[in-house]
């Protein structure tokens, strides 16, 4: 069949469609910029939907904080970056607005344990000279304040913390005669504590204990990262040598506590504790009383109260007690073995207006802001002035309070870029523990020990003795 | 192709021939016009700017240090080939390896093309009722997106599970025993539908006198299968095995959703490891050569596919 011939009319209508097109893409290439670039707008980036309890919450902090700085700096403006997604969405965006400095956000919300990665990438600004006439800073505990320390610089003020703990069912413990309070000094009290449950409630889990990489860094911060602080050598990373650990004394005596849980039949399945989602999911399983014992962090109080409700468990305090977890062997003074992560503001190298960035930062850091995150998120505020303040303690009592006592004595995570590298090497170990309670603690060593070498290279790792 | 003769055309070429009449433009050969240029200017300008270019920029990654945080986050340099002589000795990418092969084949080439055939030739003499109720279920696990699939796989392999039950153990976590088979099935389950519409299709093109035929000469079903149905169909085969080996070969969303990769690494197919590295270990030039090695391996599907694609077309 023969093809029409292109009519004048024909063409013309092409050359407008063509031209449209063209017109279209150069607007759209043109509204690509960083947007917002005036000198009297502040670009701030959050996590919308990971960090508080629920993205409901979060837009009404996040508005309401932009507000009051709106209100105290009359004609200056917030251009809010909110982040949707999990913990590593949030890290991977941030990375990529951080790359260009014309889109890297005036002020950001990140993780902990990002801090050093991001400062070795001259992401941030110091705040030191902020922070030396900022009243709010000197009533920080000074583990969160070297925590937000890199190389003798402040490069982040901590708005929320995280620590963890042993949470345990009262029922239950008084069923099987075990004390209430209970005070464990040791891991073998630990241990010694769920094998009577396991006589006296053989249908419950009697620890809940995760393990592998699925549930990645977070879950590994709420339940193992504290064994490794309570061991007798709780090195991570070697500052001296600058070298991680991926055999020590304390890594082996993580590992007999998984072996002697997993052997003796006293962890949680190993669907649920192998799922991306366990500590998600450890809301509702422990708000069934499915677990005598729980290794969890700070989070679930605030979680249950009647206003989250995510899920109800209004009469939690009756079901659930907690305890710091003890060192090992109970020597350590004061005896609390806990990490801590939470999540920091800070100010971008590259902003143009760092002086109205930091009144962003003191607009979020008002009593009444710090104790609404910390309430929103299920976090301690970081200010121990709040921590007996009744809208921060009452908001989920008796656990609130508890949480926040364990803060002067909590560790950091290492903040560096390699840390998931280690974090997974140890979540595979675990893991494999989990999956076959015959794993040795030398097959779990070696398996962390292969991993992170082969990731990382020989001259980045050594073996604590 | 170009210089085969076509029945009719003329035996000698027209120069040959000073006298012959103007036979006008031949049709037996590729043509192209330069009018034709600003018609595939815009496809091409995309083309490169949304595939050529970042794909180059991806090889070029591969052999810098580049990482998402850290010193070199914004001032990589080249490296030349450090990276490819650390995947030469990385255990866990030649781990990767074998499992992408073993994830592609026993997923897309072993369950998925079997699965499509036998319900294809089941669904030949089914009722019209029964054959499009089987083919609505295959498809709709074909069309739900890649998290329903991994979450309803999730809860099918875990204790209390669809799976579990069936096979009798309601308490065994097989999504973490056998992981890869669980991801497998998933994406098997998942491309059942397409490979089936494409199966009917050509079952349906079967000519029934060369069955009948068959028939008289009393060969049996199984004879009628092997002799004639599959000959017939090995076209079809082929291209929807590297069909849907491509589409296997780019699932990591059901992977990485169902295991991330895990447990340990017995799930790390290419596409989650070079995610891993890139976004997870922060190391992106890392991850870009990953990613490299799997456009070279989807490349020469792609290719073989195009190829038997036109051979049959």
């Amino acid at each position: 069949m023969r093809s029409k011939r292109s009519t004048p009319r024909m063409k013309k209508v092409m050359a407008t469609l063509f031209a449209s097109a063209a017109a279209v893409a150069l607007t759209s290439c043109s509204g690509g910029g960083s947007g917002g670039g005036d000198d009297d707008t502040i670009k701030v980036a959050y996590g919308s939907d990971y960090v508080f309890l629920s993205p409901e919450v979060a837009d009404q902090w996040w508005h309401k904080v932009a507000a009051d700085f709106e209100a105290a700096n009359p004609g200056k403006k917030v251009e809010l970056i909110p982040i949707p997604g999990g913990f590593s969405d949030i890290v991977s965006k941030l990375n990529l607005l951080y790359r260009n400095p014309s889109t890297a956000p005036d002020v950001a919300e990140i993780p902990d344990e990002n801090l050093a990665g991001w400062v070795a990438s001259e992401y941030l600004l110091p705040l030191d000279d902020y922070l030396a006439d900022a009243e709010f800073w000197k009533n920080y505990p000074d583990s969160i304040k070297k925590q937000n320390t890199i190389d003798g610089k402040v490069y982040a003020v901590n708005h929320g913390e995280n620590t963890s703990g042993l949470w345990y069912n009262i029922p239950m413990f008084k069923k099987a005669g075990l004390p209430v309070p209970w005070q464990p000094k040791t891991w073998d009290d630990v241990t010694a504590a769920a094998e009577k449950i396991k006589q006296t409630s053989p249908e419950a889990w009697p620890v809940w204990l995760t393990g592998g990489t699925s549930g990645g860094t977070s879950a590994m911060q709420f339940g193992p990262a504290n064994l490794v602080a309570g061991s007798s050598t709780p090195t991570i990373f070697d500052e001296e040598t600058q070298k991680w650990v991926v055999d020590s004394p304390g890594l082996r005596e993580v590992m007999a506590f998984y072996v002697n849980l997993a052997k003796n039949g006293l962890q949680s399945p190993s669907a649920q504790l192998l799922d991306p989602n366990n500590v998600v999911n450890s809301f509702q399983l422990l708000a069934d009383q499915k677990a005598a014992i729980s290794f969890s962090g700070n989070y679930l109080g605030p979680t249950w109260t009647k206003e989250v409700c995510a899920p109800c468990f209004p009469e939690a305090s009756e079901v659930w007690a907690t305890a710091p977890l003890p060192s090992i062997h109970g020597t350590a003074n004061p005896n609390i073995a806990t990490v801590m992560g939470g999540w920091d503001l800070t100010i971008s190298a590259d902003s143009s207006k760092p002086d109205l960035a930091w009144k962003f930062i003191e607009a979020a850091q008002t009593a009444e802001n710090m104790i609404g995150f910390a309430n929103g998120t299920g976090t301690v505020p970081p200010d121990k002035t709040l921590w007996s303040d009744q809208r921060f303690s009452e908001a989920a009592a008796p656990y609130n309070e508890f949480f926040a006592s364990l803060l002067p004595a909590a560790k950091p995570l290492p903040s560096l870029p390699d840390f998931p590298v280690w974090a997974t090497g140890f979540g595979m170990a675990t893991g494999q523990i989990v999956q076959d309670p015959s794993t040795t603690v030398d097959a779990a060593i070696q398996t962390m020990k292969d991993y992170i070498t082969g990731q990382l290279g020989a001259d980045k790792v050594e073996t604590l003795s | 192709m170009s210089n085969r003769t076509v029945a009719g055309a003329p035996a000698q070429p027209d120069s040959a021939s000073p006298n012959a009449e103007p036979v006008g433009p031949r049709h037996d050969r590729q043509r192209f016009s330069k009018a034709s240029l600003p018609l595939l200017g815009p496809a091409a300008v995309l083309l490169i700017v949304l595939f050529l270019a970042p794909i180059a920029y991806s090889l070029y990654l591969g052999f810098t240090n580049l990482k998402l945080t850290g010193p070199t986050a914004r001032h990589h340099s080249f490296t030349g080939m450090e990276n490819i002589h650390r995947l030469l000795s990385d255990g866990v990418f030649h781990q990767s390896i074998w499992l992408t092969a073993v994830f592609v084949i026993g997923s897309g080439v072993v369950l998925t093309t079997g699965f499509a055939l036998a319900v294809a030739v089941a669904m030949q003499r089914a009722p019209a009722a029964v054959s499009g109720t089987v083919g609505i279920i295959v498809m709709i696990a074909y069309m739900i997106p890649p998290v329903t699939i991994a979450i309803l796989w999730v809860a099918a392999g875990t204790p209390g599970g669809a799976i579990t039950m069936l096979v009798g153990q309601t308490d065994s976590d097989l999504l973490h025993t056998y992981p890869m088979l669980l991801v497998s099935a998933a994406n098997a389950w998942s491309l059942t539908g397409l490979a089936m519409l494409q199966f009917s299709a050509a079952l349906r093109n079967i000519p029934e006198d060369i069955v009948e035929a068959a028939q008289l000469e009393n060969a049996g079903a199984i004879q009628r299968f092997v002799r004639i149905t599959l000959p017939l169909l090995k076209p079809t085969i082929v291209t929807t095995v590297l069909l849907v080996s491509l589409m296997s070969l780019a699932n990591f969303a059901i992977v990485f959703l169902m295991t991330g990769g895990g447990p340990g690494t017995s799930t790390m197919i290419l596409p989650v490891y070079s995610y891993q590295q890139g976004f997870f270990f922060n190391d992106l030039a890392y991850g870009a050569l990953i990613g490299n090695i799997t456009v070279v391996i989807t490349t020469i599907f792609s290719a073989l596919f195009v190829r038997f694609s036109r051979r049959n077309g």
